[in-house]
């Protein structure tokens, strides 16, 4: 009984029309339905209070520095100098996103990552920032970096000499997760600067997946940095929203046993199943119902497996993290 | 031999549709929403194919389209679920 209901699903006989019931049309649509309800099932967990989905990360703010400056040096350019106030705020930034709950350059109260150099004293002629979540190992987040022309051209950028990078760990949207704010800069006033005054662009240019700015040309040495003093927040004002406690609570696991499933991980492997198993049924199905040489109306069994196994390739190539 | 070139010159429209959409997909690893184009038009071409292959061959059915279109539906839900999961 049982053994005739396996051979229903996965092999070409009479109770199924000579084709395996999972290739029906029908079948497929129901999967493709079920995964789509497993995602839903997965965005419900959080909204539950289930603390249990996660991205278990190793990252060290100095690997990303010394990543960082080797892709500088195989590109020719000078290293960075690790700066203590860009780092300070850079952990300022990881830990406002986590404490407000957003992913984004700019807060949802309208809080701009500028307004955190400032805040820790870095005044700038030039800024950039980049940032990163969900990755397990630095690497992966450079690599990330640099494969997107914007984000590597701050990482590249010959007007930045100093760096300050903050992995911060915590819960964003419910899931428990590490965020890598990366941010550059060039002190205002800095004659180490490889682009002089003159050749500065005349214009702030704000680029929507990093943020580069540049300093209005005056004959007039000026003491603060463009955009002009009224349309920066000063410092006392910054985000009306929640801010963290100082003591740094954010990012500390609950102590005791902690069970972390990757989101990525978890629909990655039933992707896989999913994929894999079509696969092989499709090619079982398509081997007997040629040699028994069964007349079949339905479509190319290669186009199928071409289809799936581009799919398969790209499940493959997937990787879980996300820049910004 | 003659059966051979008449289905590979079928075939290999099918396999550049593939090797394009896997290509674009890796190159544009930083832009989600432009890999979720890149799937999409994938499907799109994947059914297209199915169609006109099945026209030519005479042998275009209801239930053919529906089978197509099933596959391109699981193929794209995968990636999907993939790129903007929780």
């Amino acid at each position: 009984m049982f053994t005739s209901k396996l051979a229903h699903y996965f092999y070409p006989g009479f109770s199924n029309n000579h084709k395996a019931r999972l290739l029906h049309s029908t079948t497929l649509l129901l999967l493709a339905a079920f995964l789509v309800a497993f995602q839903v099932f997965l965005s419900t967990i959080p909204s539950a209070g289930l603390k249990v989905l996660g991205y278990a990360a190793n990252i060290s703010p100095e690997v990303v520095i010394s990543l960082t400056n080797q892709k500088r040096e195989e590109a020719g350019l000078s290293k960075l100098s690790y700066n203590a106030q860009l780092a300070s705020a850079a952990k300022s930034k990881g830990e406002h996103m986590l404490a407000n709950d957003y992913w984004a350059h700019v807060a949802p109260d309208g809080t701009e990552p500028w307004i955190f150099f400032l805040s820790s004293g870095y005044k700038y002629r030039y800024a950039g920032e980049n940032l990163a979540r969900d990755f397990s190992d630095p690497n992966s987040a450079v690599e990330a970096w640099m494969a997107s022309p914007s984000h590597k051209e701050n990482m590249l950028s010959g007007k930045y000499n100093e760096i300050g990078i903050a992995v911060v760990e915590g819960d964003l949207a419910g899931v428990d997760t590490t965020i890598i704010v990366q941010l550059f800069g060039t002190r205002l006033g800095d004659s180490a600067s490889s682009v002089p005054i003159a050749q500065a662009k005349p214009v702030a240019t704000v680029i929507p997946t990093s943020i580069i700015l540049s300093p209005v040309p005056t004959n007039q040495p000026t003491l603060i940095p463009t955009p002009t003093l009224s349309a920066i927040a000063p410092v006392a004002q910054i985000s009306p929203m929640q801010n963290l406690p100082e003591n740094g609570a954010v990012g500390q696991k609950a102590t005791g046993y902690q069970i972390l499933f990757s989101p990525f991980d978890t629909t990655r492997s039933i992707s896989l199943v999913t994929i894999v198993l079509l696969l092989i049924v499709m090619a079982v199905d398509a081997y007997v119902v040629a040699k028994k040489k069964i007349a079949r109306v339905g479509g190319r069994v290669f186009a199928h497996l071409a289809f799936l196994g581009m799919i398969l390739a790209i499940v493959l190539l997937a990787k879980a993290g996300e820049i910004l | 031999m003659k059966k051979v070139f008449h289905h590979f010159s079928h075939y290999l429209p099918l396999l550049g549709i593939t090797a394009a959409g896997l290509l674009g997909f890796s190159l544009f690893s930083y832009d989600r929403a432009f890999q979720a184009v890149i799937v999409i038009a994938s499907a799109t071409s994947y059914v297209a194919w199915g169609l006109i292959h099945h026209y030519i061959h005479k042998d275009l059915h209801l239930s053919v389209v529906i089978e197509y279109f099933a596959y391109a539906v699981i193929g794209v839900t995968i990636v999907f679920s993939m790129l903007f999961r929780v």
